[in-house]
């Protein structure tokens, strides 16, 4: 996966969850029809799932920071994660 | 009194002076001298002179540069101090002053008079207000730290983040926390995350327990400001939770332990977790409440007689179209006798005016021939004219006699 997949997925994360917590709203509000409900319905259980199963199994990643030349570079930093 | 040589000795002020210094220089060891600040005054120089005082007496005193470096907080009016000085002269002046090699403050440690002091400074500023700090984002994706990778500080944080939450990017930046430009190092850390990695979401700064000389670094003012200016949220996190350090007091928020810091700056995955599992099954209940809501209305129609049997509805169409048409005949019977009577009143109406019946009582009426128009006049023919001459029965044809005028 690139480096901007990822973010995306991660910055996904806020906004999923505040959609989800929306549609559960808009749902509870009672004002839908039952065809406009199933898809409400439809739509925040999809969103749910996908929520935790970015939790279950995306991973961190430990990186050290050094400076050289006035630019800072990354290593990975593997003994420590467990 | 000393007898005064035959030819005297003449000394220049220079020679009394020197004299004077080295006298003083060689006398004296080095002193431990108590009193007051007062007058004091730093120049640029990095050289600070004052006046040391008790009740009855004052000395000047010169704090030079190269060993002010070494004292942590400012010698200010009215503070008592314990100096180590030498005593010594000011030659071109001749004055006797005081040179302070070291310099602490009597009723209280000098660190804690400098943090006390700094502190101060920077409230003063507003450096320490609530409206300059920032808000921790609730779902970080990346998480900068400030510490040694030396010590159990940083495995710690690493520790706790990857047992919270997950899909982080976690960037440490080892620097010296304690000794000689480990102020230098941990400010520069703080910017360069800034000016570098200026995405990262949040920074934790800080160390582990130590000794109070040990967390010096951060009561630094270097450190203090560079964490008031980053655009990115700091967490401080310095020592146990007894330590309190200027950098908690800039930070955004300060958390007493790298665990804890740690805790902060990310959620628990577990209790995201559950409340979007939470929010799943609102979901379902609201989405089963309507349905069986839905039932319910469906279920209540259900019982209308209407819906019941359906062909009740036609039955009751059916009878009124019966009824209807069970009526007719009747009906038009009764628009034909109707009409019937009528026609016959009008009829009779006609009869009474017929002509014919005129004629049953004698009269006859003349047509003129051929054009059979009704003689009212006698001028209308004319001798020699036939005219027809209708009876109540039969008719005769006639001829004129005469003229009328003639």
């Amino acid at each position: 996966m690139t480096k901007t997949a990822k973010k995306d997925i991660k910055e996904g994360f806020e906004s999923s969850l505040g959609k989800l917590e929306s549609l559960v709203r808009e749902l509870e509000s009672g004002d839908k029809g039952l065809e406009e409900s199933l898809d409400i319905f439809e739509k925040g259980v999809t969103l749910a799932k996908t929520l935790t199963k970015q939790l279950e199994e995306a991973k961190n990643k430990v990186e050290v920071l050094t400076k050289e030349g006035g630019k800072l570079n990354r290593k990975p930093m593997e003994e420590t994660q467990e | 009194m000393p007898p005064v040589e035959s030819r005297p000795r003449v000394f220049t002020v220079t020679e009394v002076n020197s004299q004077i210094h080295e006298l003083l220089e060689t006398a004296f060891p080095e002193l431990w001298v108590e009193g007051e600040i007062s007058n004091c005054r730093a120049y640029p120089s990095g050289h600070t002179y004052m006046t040391l005082k008790d009740e009855n007496a004052q000395i000047p005193a010169v704090l030079f540069k190269g060993s002010a470096l070494h004292i942590r907080f400012k010698p200010q009016d009215g503070l008592k101090v314990l100096v180590r000085a030498r005593v010594s002269s000011y030659i071109k002046r001749g004055d006797v002053q005081l040179i302070i090699s070291a310099l602490e403050p009597r009723e209280k440690g000098a660190l804690q008079l400098a943090f006390e002091q700094l502190k101060a400074k920077l409230a003063s500023e507003g450096l320490f207000d609530d409206e300059r700090k920032k808000p921790l984002p609730r779902y970080p994706q990346s998480v900068g730290i400030v510490t040694s990778l030396q010590g159990a500080a940083v495995h710690d944080m690493i520790n706790v983040l990857t047992r919270r939450w997950r899909g982080l990017n976690i960037l440490i930046y080892p620097v010296k926390v304690q000794g000689d430009g480990a102020k230098e190092d941990v400010a520069q850390a703080i910017m360069d995350f800034n000016e570098f990695l200026p995405n990262t979401s949040v920074l934790l700064v800080g160390r582990g327990g130590g000794s109070i000389e040990d967390l010096w670094a951060f009561n630094e003012e270097i450190v203090a400001r560079a964490i008031a200016e980053s655009k990115i949220p700091v967490i401080s996190c310095v020592g146990h939770e007894t330590d309190t350090t200027i950098a908690d007091f800039v930070a955004d928020m300060r958390a007493p332990t790298p665990s804890a810091a740690a805790e902060l700056a990310v959620p628990d995955r577990m209790s995201v977790a559950s409340d979007i599992w939470e929010a799943q099954r609102n979901l379902s209940t609201t989405m089963l409440e309507r349905i069986r809501s839905l039932e319910q209305r469906l279920n209540f129609a259900k019982q209308h007689p209407f819906l019941q049997s359906p062909h009740r509805m036609y039955e009751e169409r059916i009878k009124r179209v019966d009824e209807l048409s069970g009526r007719l005949p009747e009906a038009m019977r009764q628009v034909l006798l109707h009409a019937e009577k009528d026609l016959r009143l009008q009829m009779e109406k006609l009869d009474a005016f017929s002509p014919l019946k005129v004629l049953g009582r004698g009269y006859a009426i003349a047509e003129t021939l051929p054009e059979r128009a009704i003689l009212r006049r006698a001028d209308q023919v004319h001798a020699g004219d036939k005219v027809r001459v209708r009876l109540h029965q039969g008719e005769i044809y006639c001829e004129v006699k005469n003229d009328q005028d003639r």
